[in-house]
């Protein structure tokens, strides 16, 4: 008794299988080289529909060829006498991760796989002006007008799946996309103090005509700081600061009120808390706009292109905030605070363009002392000339 | 007519340090300025001034060493030439500053009078014990801190912003002094006559100076 139910179960299971497989089968029936009979013959389609063109030599070389069309695409053996449009493509069946990592970041929802990627050939990503360009034509205009264009796609600096805007992305992140490529452009054959600049500047502030001073604070941890001559800027996580200030929110840390700018008098706070001793500011040039316009500018080598900007130049800043997924947020703070004589940046100063007006005048009154004690000396000596001729 | 009795005043090593440091600081001061205000002056291109400001800078460090070996290693009179003593404290000082300020204008004699071993009035010892032992090392200090290391070291010493105040500070008192010492090296009892002793090292000897 007990047999015979266990046949009747494996009969049962065995039919249902089979009624899948059928059922599978119908609708991904076609074969790939059914699919090329018409979607491999461009003259097929009208105009507005070359889309639905596949050109079949360049699809044989692709990873995709393997799989079949039958994979990505279902079709029934009726196609497309059955007036049925052929569901969108799935990437996430196959490349789960990337698809989900896209929809986490700035492009989920602007912007679908096959916007940039032409999965129908080989190395299928598709030109700047196909893909990123048909959203950011100026950007890419300039840029594939930019020397550039010649080395380097967008894809090479810019991560399109995990996208993150200008503003949440560090200066030190910036500038790792260029040094992976530029390893050894220390320019120290003719920047002076050519470390402390890459580490202050973003790379673009230089190498593209981007235009504004944005001077951008992140916290450092200095923990391990020594007194030795060169060292690396190591970022605070959204982790470390958490551990400084619990729940309340990594901004908390300078914008005491929480009112989503920042003061002189709290960056001063904070500079001065003994218990932040293991953070501080490091502060970072960059510009406020990005421009795509790489190249070398030879302006930039005066080195008065920055450090004659004048104090005007420095009002505006930001302190860079770590969030938990990698980015930043950026608080403004209050203008000119670069440019406070002490506590305020205690550790940026960029010479000759954040000078303090009040420090330069006390200075200016002490050299006026000088050369004015010198002179009413001077022009009482002319007026007793006489007396001295006596004696 | 007889001819004035000669003093050296200045030994050749003084001489060639005085010079060094007065070229030195000038230049400090003016490629200082720029560096400071790129803005408004532009005498060498911002480059060359920071080169020449930071190999003056080094050059200056190397020849207040070379002052301060001479003075006490070699010459063994710091102290009897620039720490004024009791009597200069009392009343030297102040009879110094009567001349300069008052006594001066009414023809007296300067109460100082020039031997190799009390070169300096009372003054000048102040200011230029002042000078040489607690401004000339600031500055020294916070310039080569400024060139050679990064902005990491100053956070040791409260921000690099207190380092570069200091250094522009203590400057702007050097380019007041310059002003003050040059006038007053024409108050000899000729125009020239202090300037020239700094020159060949030897200084008429005269009763009423």
């Amino acid at each position: 008794m007990v047999l015979k139910a266990k046949f009747l179960i494996i009969c049962i299971f065995g039919f249902m299988m089979l009624v899948a497989g059928i059922g599978i089968n119908s609708s991904s029936a076609m074969e790939t080289d059914d699919c090329l009979e018409c979607h491999g013959d461009l003259s097929n389609f009208d105009e507005g529909d070359e889309r639905l063109y596949v050109d079949g030599t360049q699809f044989a070389g692709t990873k995709h060829a393997e799989d079949g069309c039958g994979s990505c695409h279902s079709v029934t053996d009726d196609h497309p006498d059955d007036g049925v449009v052929p569901e969108k493509e799935s990437c996430d069946m196959c490349h789960e991760d990337t698809v989900d990592e896209l929809s986490k970041g700035l492009h989920a929802g602007n912007a679908e796989c096959t916007d940039c990627h032409n999965p129908h050939a080989d190395r299928g990503l598709k030109s700047p002006g196909e893909s990123c360009g048909m959203c950011h034509e100026e950007a890419v205009e300039e840029y594939l007008n930019s020397h550039h264009a010649a080395n380097a796609v967008c894809s090479d600096c810019h991560s399109p799946h995990t996208v993150m805007s200008y503003l949440e992305t560090s200066g030190f992140e910036k500038n790792k996309q260029c040094t992976t490529c530029h390893e050894n452009a220390g320019h120290s054959e003719w920047l002076l103090r050519n470390k402390l600049h890459m580490q202050a500047t973003t790379c673009i502030s230089c190498h593209t005509d981007s235009k504004g001073i944005v001077i951008t604070m992140y916290i450092e941890k200095r923990e391990d700081i020594k007194p030795d001559k060169e060292g690396e800027i190591d970022l605070a996580t959204y982790q470390d600061l958490t551990q400084l200030v619990g729940d309340k929110g990594v901004q908390s840390l300078i914008d005491t009120n929480g009112d989503g700018s920042i003061t002189t008098a709290e960056l001063k706070e904070f500079n001065m808390n003994s218990k932040y001793k293991s953070v501080g500011l490091w502060g970072m040039l960059s510009t406020k706009t990005a421009s795509h316009s790489y190249g070398i500018f030879e302006d930039r080598r005066d080195c008065s292109f920055c450090h004659a900007a004048g104090p005007k130049a420095m009002q505006t800043c930001y302190v860079a905030f770590p969030n938990q997924d990698g980015t930043y947020s950026r608080v403004p703070v209050e203008e000119g605070a670069v440019l406070d004589p002490l506590f305020a940046t205690a550790d940026f100063y960029m010479v000759g363009s954040t000078r303090n007006d009040i420090v330069s005048i006390l200075g200016l009154l002490i050299i006026a002392g000088g050369l004015g004690a010198a002179c009413l000396h001077g022009t009482f000596r002319i007026l007793t000339r006489k007396n001295r001729r006596k004696h | 007519m007889e001819k004035p009795k000669m003093i050296y005043l200045n030994p050749l090593t003084v001489r060639i340090w005085h010079w060094i440091h007065a070229t030195g600081i000038a230049t400090l001061c003016i490629t200082g300025a720029q560096i400071r205000f790129p803005e408004y002056i532009n005498l060498f291109g911002y480059r060359t001034a920071v080169l020449i400001h930071d190999f003056t800078g080094i050059f200056v460090c190397l020849d207040w060493l070379l002052w301060f070996f001479y003075y006490v290693f070699i010459d063994k009179s710091l102290i009897k030439l620039y720490v004024p003593n009791m009597y200069d404290l009392k009343t030297g000082i102040i009879k110094q500053m009567l001349f300069y300020g008052f006594n001066y204008f009414k023809g007296k004699p300067n109460p100082h009078h020039c031997t190799p071993d009390n070169k300096f009035n009372p003054m000048q010892k102040g200011a230029y014990l002042m000078i040489m032992l607690t401004l000339v090392p600031i500055i020294l200090v916070s310039g080569l801190l400024l060139l050679l290391i990064t902005q990491k070291w100053m956070v040791f010493l409260g921000g690099v912003k207190i380092v570069i105040g200091l250094h522009f500070l203590v400057a702007c008192c050097f380019a007041a002094f310059l002003f003050v010492h040059m006038y007053l090296a024409t108050l000899g009892h000729t125009f020239w006559a202090h300037i020239i002793t700094m020159i060949t090292g030897w200084e008429e000897e005269v009763e009423d100076h």
